[in-house]
């Protein structure tokens, strides 16, 4: 299904002329008549990968939720590819950090992710042959019919994405997806997920806590304020697409990135 | 409220609700201690019964009782009694079951509603169902309704009580999948609420099935002339004690293989749904 959108993934995240395919347009959001988000204005353009850095609290995952469609601004306007965000839709998926929560415990893997072919119309030998190759798509062939609960941390959350994928957004909504992981399995999901991304041209709006996991799998990286949380500095991140934890990190543009980001958010909570 | 609660939200957690203590005793290493033991005490009785010289109108011995028993058993009396107790206490259990599992459902989804109907309900929930004795027999008069309402009287509230917490307790997260693959209400019920809640309802299924084997025996003693209740309470009149403990041990009998039964049942239930091979 995926390999058809070649769009580049990581390689033309600056094609400003292209339409863009989420606009925030000035939202403004209260939740219990308490301001969470304000005066957002932000486009994200198709096959970018995008991520979003904040402290606790300061509206990272609302924002996703406005893509989402789970919440709706009380001002502005939030889209995807032009259309004003009403209702969740399948074109936009979301990989939640809590997979333990997200996943089915009484389904096992193929299961999962058949989940979301299901109602579809799909006959059911189709589905089967989408479903495997989507768990052999993010490492779990093999496991097919393991539920989630004999299957460690990582690989539930790989399910959870294989899950998603299968839905074939056009946008992957990531709420800090490997915070809960090992930094070892945190590592190689991102390099895992860097490929996914790149092989099905899918954008990616991506929340985290670690500066660090931004830079390395981001384009773009918006830095949020909190109370209420708004858009407090952007950074393009010049590195080469093809990215490594052995090099990358190394790499002058990431380091000088890093510098800038820890003291931006140092003097945030002084 | 922050925006980030329903990260903060736990599981919740052990759905089975149930310990492996309860597990089956005969999945576990074979427990001959334990089988013999009542054994042991039935042969001290007979012995002392034998030896005092017992004779008495409200004891038998215990190998009288179960002279008793397997004559009951070979002329099928014990069969007829028994099925009209289980089937009694089988209809009030499915009824009562039944209007527990809708008034959760409905509770679960509506908390309004429960808001509403808590007061009515708790009042109601600890009469006892023998106390309605009277009001049912005048409604309904002697034999197999009037019992089986009774038995759905007291089976309603623990089915009640597990599916609404069950519903209540629900991970948002599920919800929010749900809507994130545009799922309709049949789709979320089947294979989202119903699998999730499952466990849960199995538990309050169980205990509702003790509760309806005591209260159809209690309601044949008290009144309904049929089933294993009131062949006691002939026995008794008829001065007929080997009987009586005949019905009493085979009551008990039953009582434990229902059990069993069910024990069993949830553990599979809980493993197909509570997450295979994660407990």
């Amino acid at each position: 299904m995926m390999n058809t959108a070649r769009t580049g993934g990581l390689a033309d995240p600056e094609g400003n002329q292209k339409e863009p395919l989420v606009s925030f347009k000035d939202v403004g959001l209260s939740l219990g008549g308490r301001p969470i988000l304000e005066k957002i204005s932000l486009d994200v353009q198709p096959g970018e990968f995008l991520c979003i850095v904040g402290a606790s609290g300061c509206g990272k995952t609302t924002l996703l939720r406005l893509v989402a469609g789970l919440f709706k601004p009380n001002s502005g306007s939030v889209s995807v590819a032009g259309n004003q965000v009403k209702a969740p839709s399948r074109s936009v998926a979301m990989v939640f950090q809590d997979y333990t929560n997200a996943l089915l415990p009484w389904r096992d893997c193929t299961g999962n992710v058949s989940l979301a072919l299901e109602g579809l119309g799909i006959p059911p030998a189709e589905r089967a042959v989408r479903v495997s190759d989507l768990l052999a798509k993010v490492g779990l062939a093999g496991h097919e019919s393991k539920f989630p609960g004999q299957l460690s941390g990582g690989m539930q959350q790989r399910l959870q994405i294989a899950r998603c994928l299968a839905q074939n957004p056009s946008i992957l909504l990531m709420d800090e997806p490997f915070g809960a992981l090992d930094a070892l399995t945190r590592r190689s999901l991102q390099d895992e997920l860097l490929r996914l991304v790149h092989d099905t041209g899918v954008t990616v709006l991506f929340v985290t806590h670690d500066l660090e996991e931004a830079i390395y799998l981001g384009n773009r990286v918006v830095a949020l304020k909190s109370y209420p949380g708004r858009i407090a500095a952007m950074h393009k991140v010049d590195l080469p697409k093809q990215r490594n934890h052995i090099e990358t990190p190394d790499l002058p543009a990431f380091r000088s990135l890093r510098h800038e980001l820890y003291s931006f958010f140092a003097d945030d909570h002084r | 409220m922050t925006l980030d609660t329903t990260e903060q939200k736990l599981a919740s957690g052990d759905r089975s609700g149930e310990s492996d203590a309860t597990s089956l005793s005969f999945m576990r290493r074979f427990n001959w201690e334990g089988i013999l033991f009542p054994f042991g005490l039935l042969a001290i009785a007979e012995v002392a019964m034998r030896v005092t010289g017992v004779h008495s109108e409200t004891l038998a011995t215990p190998r009288q009782i179960l002279a008793t028993l397997i004559h009951s058993f070979g002329n099928g009396v014990i069969f007829g009694l028994s099925a009209e107790t289980l089937s009694a206490a089988a209809g009030g259990l499915l009824l009562g079951s039944l209007i527990g599992l809708l008034l959760g459902i409905v509770f679960g989804a509506f908390p309004r509603v429960f808001e509403l109907m808590e007061l009515t309900i708790e009042v109601i929930r600890p009469i006892p169902s023998i106390s309605l004795l009277p009001i049912a027999l005048l409604v309904f008069g002697f034999g197999y309704v009037m019992e089986i309402s009774l038995i759905a009287k007291s089976t309603i509230w623990p089915v009640m009580i597990m599916t609404h917490a069950a519903i209540a307790g629900l991970h948002p997260r599920l919800r929010e999948v749900a809507l994130l693959l545009e799922m309709g209400l049949k789709d979320r019920i089947t294979k989202l609420v119903l699998p999730a809640i499952i466990p849960s309802l199995f538990v309050g299924f169980r205990l509702s099935a003790g509760v309806s084997l005591l209260v159809a025996i209690t309601i044949e003693i008290a009144a309904n002339p049929r089933g294993l209740g009131y062949a006691m309470m002939r026995a008794e009149e008829t001065l007929r004690p080997d009987l009586l403990f005949a019905l009493l041990f085979w009551v008990g009998v039953l009582g434990w293989g229902i059990n069993g039964l069910l024990l069993l049942l949830q553990k599979l239930i809980n493993h197909r749904f509570g997450g295979a091979g994660a407990r």
